[in-house]
């Protein structure tokens, strides 16, 4: 048998075969460092839900028990169908965190469109005005607020959650940066095209904001699904109460804590906004492949 | 999509509008004038809703509620029980030492925890940018800790920074430190847990913003760079930072003022101790207001909060004027 | 580009008469409408009645979730009075809620009846006209009447009834029977806080992480409810020796591992949850409320096996007359505002009646049922292992005992505040951060301050 020529590797310079792999090296390296964080970023996470399997004795117990021993099941039962489950609440922070959403993202894109592509006159003063209206700490406006909901007898509905949402200093900010830092080139083609100015906002910048949008939407999301202070100050009945303070259900009068089923009304409040967050940024990923645009 | 020449275009376009316009339009009573391709109502169009929400539900409360800063009020005894006594809270509040502590608290707390929040969330977001096994995952794990209730985050980490038993401390005694900080309960140790845990709850969300911010990065900046031969430091500073700037002006902004008001955590947690060491200006303003019932008192330390984030806020704003990708 | 942005600024410099006018005319609507808003509904005296004894639509704000035995109480009234509807609505007692409380009574919302858990709720609400007037109709009721009648056994103000206490609530001691069998140790009714300490200690000793949760006080207990406060409670009272003395006393009892190290209840954040390690054994001796029954009898969530017997809050110094710092509480108001206060009375009468043993679930004892209690108040308070869980006995000599007296306060000025300041100081001192002298003298200074600018 004639052994076999085997042809010769081709030269491959052995400096990029080593960059190469320090490449690839400090990629995979750098990928583990962040499953590393992450995974250290979830440890409060996992004694969350460690505990909101235990019994209310054994949630503080020292040294840390992670696995729980025995597991109760029952406290999210309790949570999800006990005489005054959780499942309404839920329904109530659905309803106004899409309401918000919505709401929300319309009324601040067209503002941060003003702001952030348009000129007008004032619009700098007005929106050094509205920035510094956001800057006023919370609790002065809270007594002021409720006798204005009283007032206009929307004391103790949802719409009282809804509405003050829409005043977002925060979001028009945002979007004005986004929409400052876009291209005016094709607004001022399109002017001179003839259109509208709607036409514009809605067919060319729009749907270019896309990313900052989703990611807007999963902020306001975290924000609304979260809000406290004003449900605590806006709602009294139990009916409408939002999640956040149903929580408080397992907190008695004199400040003592039912810890299991606590935990567990807090792991059980997280479920929907993981699965908000999961849905929408897939979505600002997609966009990201109309390089087109640009 | 076709780029014209900046100046050609302009100079076309003011062309067509100094040009006299068609006889018939001098019949009207009022020619319409078109202000930058537009009428000139059609911007404040745009900004009405926000406006007109932000009037409501911002400024008129806003004005009552500064105007309480005026006056001696206990909420409880109805509009009968308001006395005015013009600048008397704010002579008081200067002399006030608590005022001017937890001031420098807040400053300590924000100063610190705001850039150590925005450097993780933007080291984040741009190793989140990349393709890899996994990323959406990750994205959700980094995100998650700000979704959580303060009660539910509270007793999480104080056990977590158990100066005794806790994981931390363990971890540092296992790699030989002395002295370990005494954390929640040590008048030292106090303001940085807090500093820890805001770093914790606000990275994640912080690198959505940072991320979506990337992701509008005209990529053929970066193409035509690497062609360039420029690596990826001086991509960095040259493209990705100063396309930042408008994304981080805001962020530091609104989250400078988002950590000078929050204090929900805190009267969960510390209560403003051990001692006072974790009585911040807003944590102050609440045991005013709420437990004091002296909501004069707790309006005037609002308003020099108020000035103190806006002069602050004024300044980052000059700073970053002209320094953008675009400007 | 630039021509554009040149554009926009000259247009705006020549418009700036536009934009002014616009600032001054939105100013102008600005104050007229916080001029509207600031206007609240208009008190004119009480409100017609628009029911009657029997007949009414009642509002109800409590604390206590209304599964926790208040939701029973509505069942059973509204079975007796059908003609009165009642809507039973519970507020978190944090801070904001009772802010929460106190603006919807000011601000008009429908509210008839409601709680206030603290004597410093009750005067500041009433002392704002939001409470109803009760002494007359407290004279003539046969329970409420011992209320007006004598010297203050419940919070007045000037000299009238503005609410109606609805539990009987001393402090005692709740102590690990097997425990202390098992170290031999004998408590006797009567012993002091010296005692406390020694048991205390020698408990500490068996293996348990401390001998008790926390200290009995020595000023609330000799001095009575308005300890905080000199006569006339123009000034604060924290320089008397006792408020040193039980300073001393922490950090003694802290050294001998009698009660917790503060850094270890900082830490744990255990004053949330002191039930906790009293049912997991870490300690044996817990100075509470009858509000801690409802964990002991929880044997699903805190499963434990010993017996838990009761002892009186220890005496500060021995043989001598000395306060319980309890008091009666959880106070029933009816607004002012109300307009079916008679239909209000009703429920009142009833919640301090009939009622009663249907909120003992929660842990309330009424104060009628004191000099009788009942066999059916006893088994809602305990539950049905009660025979095993608790001795019953030690329990009724303990909490229904006419000695020592339960406090009263009448003087509230600034008092969350003192007492905010003073568990902050006392914490610093247990933590070794503050030593005493400063302690002292801090508490007595910020205390004045607190209460001069409460004037």
């Amino acid at each position: 048998m004639t052994a076999t020529l085997t042809p010769e590797r081709p030269a491959v310079h052995p400096e990029l075969v080593r960059r190469r792999r320090r490449q690839r090296l400090g990629y995979f390296s750098g990928g583990a460092v962040l499953w590393v964080v992450a995974l250290v970023f979830m440890v409060p996470f996992l004694w969350m839900i460690s505990s909101s399997l235990k019994r209310d004795i054994d949630v503080f117990s020292i040294p840390v028990q992670w696995i729980p021993n025995p597991v109760e099941w029952g406290n999210y039962l309790t949570v999800w169908t006990g005489p005054k489950s959780m499942a309404r609440y839920f329904l109530n922070s659905g309803f106004v965190v899409v309401l918000r959403i919505i709401g929300e993202l319309f009324v601040v894109s067209l503002a941060g469109y003003a702001f952030g592509q348009l000129r007008f006159k004032g619009q700098n003063v007005l929106f050094l005005v509205f920035l510094a209206t956001s800057m006023v700490p919370g609790q002065l406006l809270l007594v002021p607020r409720f006798m204005f909901f009283r007032q206009i007898g929307l004391y103790d509905t949802l719409w009282a959650l809804i509405l003050p949402s829409l005043a977002s200093v925060f979001g028009t900010f945002l979007m004005r940066q986004h929409f400052a830092s876009a291209p005016r080139e094709l607004g001022e083609a399109a002017r001179l095209d003839g259109a509208s100015e709607w036409r514009i906002f809605w067919s060319v910048y729009l749907p270019m904001a896309r990313p900052i949008l989703a990611a807007l939407a999963i902020l306001i999301f975290d924000a609304s699904w979260n809000d406290f202070e004003g449900p605590l100050i806006m709602i009294s009945s139990e009916s409408k109460y939002t999640v956040p303070l149903g929580l408080t259900r397992f907190m008695a009068e004199d400040g003592t804590v039912s810890a299991g089923l606590a935990m567990a009304g807090s792991v059980s409040s997280l479920v929907p906004v993981i699965v908000i967050f999961f849905i929408f940024q897939r979505h600002f990923l997609q966009s990201m492949a109309r390089v087109g645009l640009r | 999509m076709v780029k014209d020449a900046p100046g050609e275009a302009g100079a076309d376009r003011t062309a067509v509008r100094t040009a006299p316009r068609p006889r018939r339009d001098q019949h009207r009573r009022e020619p319409k004038k078109l202000v930058n391709g537009m009428r000139w109502w059609v911007p404040w169009a745009f900004v009405s809703p926000t406006l007109v929400f932000v009037i409501l539900l911002l400024v008129v409360p806003l004005v009552s509620g500064l105007l309480i800063a005026f006056t001696k009020w206990n909420v409880v005894s109805g509009l009968r029980g308001i006395r005015w006594i013009g600048l008397d809270n704010f002579a008081e509040l200067l002399g006030d030492a608590k005022f001017w502590e937890s001031t420098l608290r807040t400053v300590l707390y924000a100063g610190t925890s705001v850039p150590l929040t925005m450097a993780l969330g933007l080291v984040l977001a741009l190793a989140l940018n990349r393709p890899q096994p996994g990323r959406t995952a990750l994205r959700v794990m980094f995100f998650l800790p700000s979704l959580v209730n303060a009660i539910a985050a509270g007793s999480v980490w104080l056990l977590l920074l158990n100066p005794d038993s806790g994981v931390l401390n363990q971890t540092l005694q296992a790699l030989g430190m002395q002295n370990l900080p005494g954390w929640f309960t040590s008048q030292q140790w106090a303001l940085p847990a807090l500093v820890l845990m805001s770093i914790w709850g606000g990275a994640g969300y912080l690198s959505v913003i940072y991320l979506a911010a990337l992701q509008d990065m005209p990529q053929e900046l970066y193409e035509s760079a690497m062609i360039d031969g420029a690596g990826p430091l001086r991509r960095f500073t040259t493209i990705t930072w100063p396309g930042l700037v408008p994304v981080t002006t805001f962020l530091v902004i609104t989250q400078f003022i988002g950590k000078s008001q929050g204090f929900g955590l805190i009267a969960y947690l510390t209560s403003g101790g051990p001692g006072e060491s974790t009585t911040v200006l807003s944590y102050y303003m609440y045991e005013v207001g709420f437990q004091q019932y002296r909501f004069g008192y707790a309006a005037a330390l609002g308003v020099m909060s108020l000035i103190g984030v806006f002069v602050l806020s004024l300044a980052v704003w000059k700073l970053q004027k002209n320094r953008g990708l675009y400007t | 580009m630039q021509d554009v942005q040149q554009r926009g600024l000259t247009l705006f410099a020549r418009n700036q008469s536009f934009s002014r006018r616009l600032l001054l005319g939105g100013a102008a609507g600005l104050a007229a409408t916080a001029a509207l808003t600031g206007c609240g509904p208009d008190d004119a005296g009480a409100p017609v009645d628009l029911g009657s004894e029997e007949e009414g639509n009642l509002v109800v704000w409590g604390g206590v979730a209304a599964e926790r035995g208040p939701g029973a109480l509505v069942e059973a009234f509204m079975k007796k009075y059908p003609k009165i509807k009642v809507d039973y609505v519970s507020f978190v007692n944090n801070e904001q809620g009772i802010l929460k409380l106190d603006t919807s009574l000011q601000g008009g919302v429908p509210i008839d009846v409601f709680f206030s858990y603290g004597t410093a709720d009750v005067v500041r609400r009433s002392q704002a006209g939001l409470a109803l007037d009760l002494t007359d109709l407290a004279a003539q009721d046969e329970r409420a009447k011992i209320f007006v009648e004598g010297d203050p056994i419940s919070t007045k103000v000037n000299d009238r009834l503005y609410s109606i206490p609805t539990t009987h609530y001393p402090e005692f001691v709740l102590v690990n029977e097997d425990a202390i069998t098992k170290a031999g140790i004998n408590i006797p009714d009567d012993w002091t806080v010296d005692d406390y300490h020694a048991i205390a200690k020698e408990l500490a000793g068996t293996g348990m992480v401390a001998g008790a949760y926390n200290m009995p006080r020595l000023a609330s207990t000799t001095l009575g409810g308005n300890y905080i406060y000199k006569e006339g409670g123009k000034e604060s009272n924290l320089d008397h020796p006792l408020f040193r003395a039980e300073l001393e006393n922490f950090l003694a009892m802290q050294d001998d591992k009698a009660i917790f190290a503060q850094k270890k209840i900082t830490a744990e954040k255990i004053d949330s949850y002191p039930q906790n390690y009293f049912l997991n054994s870490s300690y044996g001796m817990f100075l509470n409320g009858t509000s801690s029954l409802r964990f002991v009898r929880d044997l699903k969530n805190y499963p434990h096996t010993f017996r838990t017997t009761f002892r009186p809050y220890p005496a500060p110094t021995k043989g001598a007359t000395y306060w319980n710092p309890g008091v009666r509480g959880d106070d029933i108001q009816i607004s002012a505002k109300s307009q079916y206060a008679k239909a209000a009375w009703t429920f009142v009468q009833f919640w301090l009646g009939e009622g009663a043993p249907l909120v003992a679930p929660a842990g309330k004892v009424s104060p009628f049922e004191v000099d009788n209690p009942s066999e059916a108040m006893i088994a809602n308070l305990m539950g049905e292992d009660r025979e095993q869980l608790f001795d019953i006995d030690s329990f009724k000599r303990v909490v229904f005992a006419k000695e020592p007296k339960l406090s009263v306060r009448s003087i509230t000025t600034a008092y969350n505040e003192i007492a905010s300041l003073k568990s902050k100081i006392e914490a610093q001192v247990r933590m070794g951060t503050m030593p005493i002298d400063t302690a002292v003298a801090e508490m007595k200074k910020q205390a004045d301050e607190a209460i001069a600018k409460a004037q």
